[in-house]
C-alpha cells in the first residue's frame, strides 16, 4: 500500500478481459497505486518500457503472444528485467503453472480471485 | 496400513517451524520440504506425493490458489492435502480453504497438538480403500445459512429448499466454488452460460438481480465489484 510521502508506487495491468483489467486497475487504485493499463502483450511490453513501473501484473492468455513470452522478453531486456511479474489467469493447468514459476515471475494468482489477497500478493511484492 | 516409511509425504511452506511440526507429528514420516510451490509443482508433475501439507502463506501463489491447481489435475486431484496457517483465521475462511478441496486445515500453533492423530486418521481411511484415492466425494457447499448439494442440484437454506432453475442453480454452484473470488461477467457467460449465443452482459446482471432475491435471508451477499463482476460471500 502507498504510504503518504513516499513515492506513489506503479503498477501495469496487462489483460485482454477488460472487465478483469478495470477490477484489477480499480482495487489498486483504490489501494493508492497509479495504474497503467494494456490489452495486448505488445502494448504491455511497449508500456512496461516507458513507464517502467514497480510491478506488472501480466494475463498470459493475451491475444497476440502468451504472457510467458511477454515475461520472456521483458527479463530478456535490460530496462525491464527488474521488473516484478506477477501472472494472473484462469488457467491452471499444472504443466503451466509449473513453467510460469520457473520462468521467473514472482508470483501466479488464479482467476476468479479473491481481492484481499491479491492486494496482499502486490503490497508483498512490492516489498521484496 | 502402509508403514510410514513408504508414504510419500512433502511439506510445502516458507517456515522451518511448520516444517519442524509435521516431521515430528508423524515419527518416520521425513516428509520433503519445499519453502515455495515452484519446486513442489516441479517435482509433483512427475511423482505426486501421497501427502502434502501446504502452508496457506506462500511466496509465490497463494496456498487457495495451490489446492484449486491441485485439486483441478488429474495427477494430483487424489492427493491427501492438509493445509496450515499460522495465526487465527476467521470460520469463513477456514470454510473457504476446506471447500476448496483440503482434507484438513490446522491452525497452528493453537491445532499444534492435533496435526499428528488427524495425519494418521486421513491416513488410516486412505488405507481402509486400499490406498485407492478414488473419486473424491464431492460434499455440500455450505456458505452462510445456504447448502448446496452438488449431487441433487438442490440448494437449502435453513432445510428449506429454494426454487431454482437449472441456470440459477449452476449459478449458485460456480459462486459456491468461488466464494470470496471477483467473478468477471465473462467469466460467468464462459463457465455458466457456457458462450451460449444471444446471452450478453445485460442477460448475466438481470439473472444475478433474480438469485439475490432468492438469496435473501440466506446470510450471503452477492455485490458488484466496480460494476463489472461479482463477488458471493457471507
Amino acid at each position: 500500500m502507498s504510504r503518504k510521502n513516499s513515492p506513489v508506487k506503479k503498477i501495469l495491468v496487462v489483460d485482454d478481459e477488460t472487465d478483469y483489467l478495470n477490477i484489477a486497475a480499480g482495487l489498486l487504485e483504490a489501494e493508492g497505486y497509479a495504474v497503467l493499463k494494456a490489452v495486448t502483450g505488445a502494448d504491455g511490453l511497449a508500456a512496461a518500457g516507458a513507464g517502467r513501473p514497480d510491478l506488472m501484473v501480466l494475463d498470459i492468455g493475451l491475444p497476440d503472444m502468451s504472457g510467458l513470452e511477454v515475461n520472456r522478453r521483458l527479463k530478456q531486456d535490460p530496462a525491464t528485467s527488474a521488473i516484478p511479474v506477477l501472472l494472473f489467469t484462469v488457467r491452471s493447468e499444472l504443466d503451466l503453472v509449473k513453467k510460469a514459476l520457473a520462468s521467473g515471475a514472482v508470483g501466479y494468482t488464479v482467476k476468479p480471485f479473491d481481492p484481499d489477497q491479491f492486494l496482499r500478493d502486490v503490497a508483498r511484492y512490492l516489498k521484496s | 496400513m502402509t508403514p510410514l516409511k513408504k508414504i510419500k509425504a512433502v511439506v510445502v511452506s516458507p517456515r522451518p517451524d511448520i516444517a519442524a511440526l509435521a516431521g515430528r507429528s508423524l515419527p518416520g514420516l521425513n516428509p520433503r520440504v519445499y519453502t515455495g510451490a515452484a519446486g513442489f509443482i516441479s517435482a509433483a508433475v512427475s511423482a505426486p506425493p501421497d501427502l502434502a501439507v501446504v502452508d496457506m502463506d506462500l511466496p509465490d501463489i497463494s496456498g487457495r490458489d495451490l489446492l484449486l491447481v491441485l485439486r483441478r489435475n488429474a495427477k494430483t486431484s487424489g492427493m491427501l492435502i492438509a493445509a496450515v496457517s499460522w495465526g487465527a483465521k476467521s470460520a469463513t475462511e477456514v470454510s473457504a480453504v476446506l471447500d476448496t478441496g483440503a482434507d484438513e486445515y490446522f491452525i497452528l500453533p493453537k491445532d499444534s497438538a492435533l496435526v499428528g492423530p488427524r495425519l494418521a486418521n486421513l491416513l488410516a481411511a486412505r488405507a481402509l480403500r486400499g490406498g485407492d484415492a478414488g473419486a473424491r466425494e464431492e460434499k455440500p457447499l455450505k456458505i452462510g445459512r445456504l447448502e448446496v448439494n452438488v449431487v441433487s442440484r438442490t440448494a437449502a437454506l435453513k432445510g428449506r429448499e429454494l426454487s431454482l432453475t437449472a441456470l440459477e442453480f449452476d449459478m449458485l454452484l460456480y459462486f459456491s466454488r468461488n466464494s470470496g473470488r471477483v467473478v468477471s461477467r465473462g467469466t460467468l457467460v464462459q463457465q455458466v452460460w457456457k458462450n451460449e449465443l444471444g446471452v450478453n452482459l445485460r442477460s448475466v446482471d438481470k439473472r444475478i438481480e433474480v438469485l439475490r432475491k432468492k438469496l435473501a435471508d440466506s446470510g450471503v451477499n452477492i455485490s458488484t465489484v466496480f460494476g463489472l463482476g461479482y463477488i458471493f460471500k457471507a
